[in-house]
């Protein structure tokens, strides 16, 4: 049994924290985390290991730095500003889809009168925190960026920990502008003075300015990485860019993300140079797929599918690469812009807009928006998104399915339609 | 020559045997599916070389398609049900734009351009708007599903039937009758819920004409005439319907060799 | 308490009488009210504006059953939207214009939708603060003066001040004798039937307000008068009815409120957007002429919807209510697929628990439900009370 297996199979038989805690104390020690890294045949992938490990390890552990619980799109700058470690409870519950717990996470939501229409990300998170498997948070900061669900997910995390007082909600507002502007940074730096005098550590401001640069940096390598794969066709075995949503979120302002982003470019490079050395190797059959939404953590075949059909996801929306540049000298002014520049933001179109613009820039075939089950921000707007698609001529294939729980599709289903597509494509 | 097309639906199996030159069918089988799949297959398609005389010599290629599509082990290839549906509808009404087929626990809506299909919906993974819908519908009226058609055809009044969950459909209707409504009319209902699910499929794709209906319960006159209503157009009906996949997979074995 | 024959064959013709909202709510119904009309959707709204730029302000009820909109949206998504798009795609509201709010994903998606393929009526999104600090409310009284611009654009004439003070002034009206109303059902279960008082909660939101609230005056007068001259200490059916709350979100089944009607139950209170959260809290009209701010302030602080950010204070609000009407039992009804309310449910059991008071729990699609199941699931929650 190789180490990951090892690893899924006694998360399963101990799902408990202390187990958690013991197993990230092992693996996280070097020899060990760089043999667990070297199990990974991709350099991009092996570094969100390592990394993901690394801070899944400072949350677990107790030492001086505080735990923040945190939801998807904040602004993690201001975390490791304040020297909060970071906890994404949306993306364990992607990985408790990826070991195999999250019929007991979401059995445990269900019988706590989580309703099964609820998104499965956060059912499956509150799961987890009803069982008690997740780190105890110091603080809770969640926004209403892109959906509901976690501002009302996350409140109740705070009062199962007791520490309602220490709950955070970052109201953003609907339309970029100045007043939104003046509104959001007056609630980012209310809200960092606030959980600086709690914690008692000191908000400097050279620190704050050292993560904004890192930011920065991490942002411009990630836009490298996009420029670069609009023409790449042959990725790393594995390489899928929508298992990188904790690095792009929860570590930007990190110089792991600088790291991990530097290297994804210069792997990406060099199949780029390999491609274009050898061009009588270029696939011309292949189709372009334009990835929406996220994927299933589980186990699934929807890659090897397009995989075998001759499909390559080109581009996935959710890299795509949204805010302006920080500046340093106004972290908190930079950070609400950031929020506010978000394409989940606000009106439709600021998606749609994000979404055509890859479409050209990655002369997708098609796009496939991955419709997870109650989800209502990104399937609401399926319809609209489809014939805004149609009237380029790109076909679009809404698929149904579940992220989180494999019990809510079936896999059968999903390959006919799959095969439907790509028939579609190729006719 | 011949080639073969085979649609292995969860409910019955289907092969169609066509003939290369005339596109002539020489002759189809429907039969039930049963448990086991790959052997349902494999005796439809003994029965329907006897029946147009044939020996399996003479199939060039064979094409399946359906959800048992996979497992079948003589087939060259297997495409999907919505490339299979379209062409076999395409030989039957050349200029056709959209086809509605509904089958044992699938429905789809497929729209074409240029005799291809350009986009296609599946239902959700809900039986709602399925065959299986009108099954279970039956089995609980305890009424032969044959007689629905008539029954609406005859029958001005409805009942509306809210719940969409087949579940909570059957338990609805079980409540219907025990409170004495006139079953005649809770049919009617039940026709038109099921019409109305595909409509706002159809709706999801949006209608274009001509339009064709295929599958199982494109043979039942009464969810053909809710639909027609519904959508104010003229429905296609194959005078074979539920073999349409079959001939489809038949036509596209043609270009394998 | 035992009555003879006599009074309670008065009480009947009495009640009669009074339940019969079409005979006391003829003008309303049948208005003459010839300005155009406006359409709106959640409680956040300030009808106040509306009304000050010379239309009347139209709550958007849906009630159209679901075939066309279907293609819109998602199975799972919330079914008051999609009715309400059904009837708005049929042109039936026949609207000047419709105001969103960002109330929820459904909703930002709704207008989305709306803005994309509705092409005649133009349509307006309100943003709604999360939060209800100084800075939400200065925040929201700046987003109200750009829904005030989008008013004044609809039929090109500017909104004075002076026209948005009476316009408090009369939607103030309408709110204190809602309350007022809401006061005297609960008071006299036996007198005014839950169907009436919902339909009259409904009536006050589709209607003129000025024709509405003169027929409200003289309807609450009747029931006064006759309450006094009649019907005092008539209310033996009531005197050991448990009192109910109905907590919900935008529930308006009338087969449900004349079901609930028949069962002997005293629906003491709620925490609804067609009831009490439309309702409650007056706009203080002081020396401060900054009416959009004084607006901006009410809205944010009345009742809250579950989409606000503080579940903790809506729990709270919940609690309050409870203790002070002698709540017994909590239905808890949601439509389905809406989330804030959902989310609510969990940690409103917990609170409900260690109150003491059972809930029943129901999730419903709109203007759908299957009556026979419903009847069973409440009737077996007023025996267990």
């Amino acid at each position: 049994m190789g180490i990951k297996d090892k690893l899924k199979t006694g998360v399963q038989r101990n799902l408990n924290q202390k187990y958690i805690r013991r197993l990230l104390d092992i693996i996280a020690k070097k020899p060990v985390l760089f043999a667990y890294g070297s199990t990974f045949s991709s350099l991009s992938d092996k570094y969100l290991n390592i990394f993901t490990i690394k801070s899944l390890r400072n949350a677990y552990t107790d030492n001086n730095h505080p735990v923040g619980y945190g939801s998807l799109f904040l602004p993690y700058e201001m975390f490791h500003a304040l020297g909060i470690t970071p906890f994404l409870p949306e993306v364990m519950a992607g990985f408790t889809a990826g070991l195999g717990l999250a019929t007991q996470t979401l059995k445990e939501a269900s019988s706590n009168w989580y309703s099964q229409d609820l998104c499965t990300f956060h059912r499956s998170a509150s799961g987890a925190v009803e069982l008690d498997v997740f780190p105890k948070p110091d603080f809770v900061i969640t926004t209403n960026l892109a959906c509901d669900a976690a501002q009302k997910s996350f409140y109740i995390h705070s009062v199962k920990y007791n520490i309602e007082k220490n709950f955070y909600l970052i109201d953003v507002p609907y339309e970029y502008s100045k007043e939104s502007i003046l509104y959001l940074t007056g609630q980012i730096k209310n809200i960092c003075m606030d959980i600086s005098s709690k914690s008692g550590i000191k908000l400097a401001t050279s620190k704050f300015k050292e993560v904004i640069s890192l930011s920065n940096e991490f942002r411009k390598w990630a836009i490298k990485v996009n420029n670069l794969r609009k023409t790449l066709t042959n990725y790393p075995p594995y390489y899928n860019g929508l298992n990188f949503i904790l690095p792009f979120h929860g570590l930007a302002g990190t110089r792991e993300a600088v790291i991990l982003y530097n290297q994804m470019y210069k792997e990406l490079k060099k199949y780029l140079d390999k491609e274009e050395k050898e061009k009588s190797g270029k696939n011309k059959s292949l189709k372009r797929i334009l990835w929406l939404h996220l994927k299933p953590y589980y186990k699934n075949e929807i890659f090897n599918i397009l995989e075998r059909e001759n499909c390559r996801v080109v581009f996935e929306e959710i890299n795509y690469i949204y805010w302006p540049e920080l500046d340093p000298e106004r972290p908190f002014e930079s950070l609400a812009k950031k929020m506010l520049s978000h394409f989940l933001a606000g009106r439709i179109d600021n998606r749609i807009n994000v979404i055509l613009k890859a479409a050209r820039d990655y002369k997708i075939d098609g796009a496939i928006l991955f419709s997870h089950w109650g989800c209502r921000q990104s399937n609401g707007g399926a319809r609209i998104i489809k014939d805004s698609l149609n009237k380029l001529n790109i076909p679009t294939l809404v698929l149904d399915g579940d992220c989180v729980d494999q019990n809510n599709s079936s896999q059968g289903q999903v390959k006919t339609r799959l095969q439907g597509f790509v028939e579609i494509l190729n006719s | 020559m011949y080639t073969c097309g085979i649609d292995v639906g969860s409910v019955s199996t289907k092969v169609v045997i066509l003939g290369k030159k005339d596109n002539k069918i020489a002759s189809y089988v429907i039969a039930s599916t049963g448990s086991n799949s790959k052997n349902a297959a494999i005796k439809a398609l003994d029965d329907s070389l006897k029946k147009a005389g044939l020996t399996d010599n003479e199939i060039e290629a064979t094409v399946t398609t359906g959800y048992g599509r996979i497992n079948i082990p003589f087939a060259d290839q297997n495409i999907t049900e919505i490339s299979c549906h379209a062409r076999g509808a395409i030989s039957l009404f050349p200029d056709l734009k959209t086809v509605i087929d509904i089958g044992g626990q699938d429905s789809k809506v497929i729209k074409l351009k240029d005799g291809k299909p350009i986009d296609f919906l599946m239902n959700d993974k809900c039986a709602a708007g399925t065959g299986r819908f009108l099954e279970v519908m039956a089995r609980a009226m305890e009424i032969n599903i044959e007689q629905f058609a008539p029954i609406f055809i005859k029958t001005n009044d409805k009942v509306d039937i809210t719940s969409t969950c087949t579940v909570f459909a059957e338990s609805e209707i079980v409540s219907l009758i025990g409170q004495g409504i006139d079953k005649n009319k809770i049919i009617k209902g039940l026709i038109y819920s099921i019409a109305d699910k595909i409509t706002s499929m159809v709706g999801r794709v949006g209608l274009d004409e001509p339009v064709c209906m295929t599958g199982g319960v494109a043979k039942n006159l009464g969810v053909v005439k809710a639909l027609e209503e519904n959508l104010g157009i003229k429905i296609n009906i194959p005078d074979e319907p539920q073999i349409t996949g079959a001939l489809g997979a038949a036509y596209l074995a043609q270009n394998l060799h | 308490m035992l009555h003879d024959s006599k009074s309670r064959d008065d009480l009947d013709i009495l009640k009669n009488k009074i339940n019969d909202i079409s005979a006391f709510f003829e003008k309303t119904l049948f208005s003459t009210d010839k300005r155009p009309l406006v359409g709106w959707f959640c409680t956040y709204t300030p009808e106040e504006l509306i009304v000050a730029g010379g239309f009347i302000p139209v709550r958007i009820f849906g009630r159209k059953k679901i075939i066309k909109s279907e293609s819109y949206f998602p199975i799972n998504f919330c079914p008051y939207i999609k009715s309400s798009w059904e009837s708005l795609l049929s042109g039936a509201d026949n609207l000047k214009a419709v105001i969103f709010t960002n109330s929820c994903d459904g909703m930002r998606r709704f207008f989305d939708t709306a803005n994309k393929y509705l092409k005649d009526t133009p349509s307006y999104l309100l943003d709604v603060p999360h939060l209800r600090g100084v800075d939400s409310i200065d925040f929201f009284a700046n987003n109200l003066n750009n829904m005030k611009r989008f008013i004044e654009n609809l039929n090109g004439k500017k909104i004075s001040n002076k026209e948005i003070k009476n316009a408090i002034i009369l939607i103030n009206k309408k709110r204190k004798l809602l309350k007022k109303y809401s006061q005297i059902s609960t008071k006299l279960p036996e007198l005014i039937s839950i169907s009436s008082y919902f339909k009259v909660m409904e009536l006050s939101m589709i209607s003129a307000p000025e024709i509405f609230t003169d027929d409200l005056e003289r309807y609450i007068k009747f029931i006064r008068e006759a309450d006094t001259e009649n019907m005092t200490n008539l209310q033996p059916n009531y005197e050991n009815t448990p009192g109910i709350m109905i907590i919900g979100n935008f529930i308006t089944e009338e087969k449900l409120w004349g079901m609930l009607s028949t069962m002997n139950l005293k629906l003491a209170s709620d925490d609804l957007c067609i009831s009490s959260r439309y309702f409650e809290k007056q706009i203080e009209l002081g020396d401060d002429s900054d009416f959009l701010n004084l607006t901006a302030e009410r809205y944010l602080n009345k009742p809250q919807c579950m989409r606000m950010a503080d579940l903790g204070l809506k729990l709270k609000e919940i609690e309050n209510n409870i203790i002070k009407n002698n709540i017994e039992g909590v239905i808890f009804i949601s439509l389905k697929f809406c989330d804030t309310m959902l989310y609510s449910f969990p940690l409103l059991k917990q609170k409900l628990n260690d109150l003491g008071i059972p809930a029943l729990y129901l999730e419903i699609e709109y203007n759908n439900f299957s009556e026979g199941q419903l009847k069973t699931r409440v009737q077996a929650f007023l025996e267990m009370l």
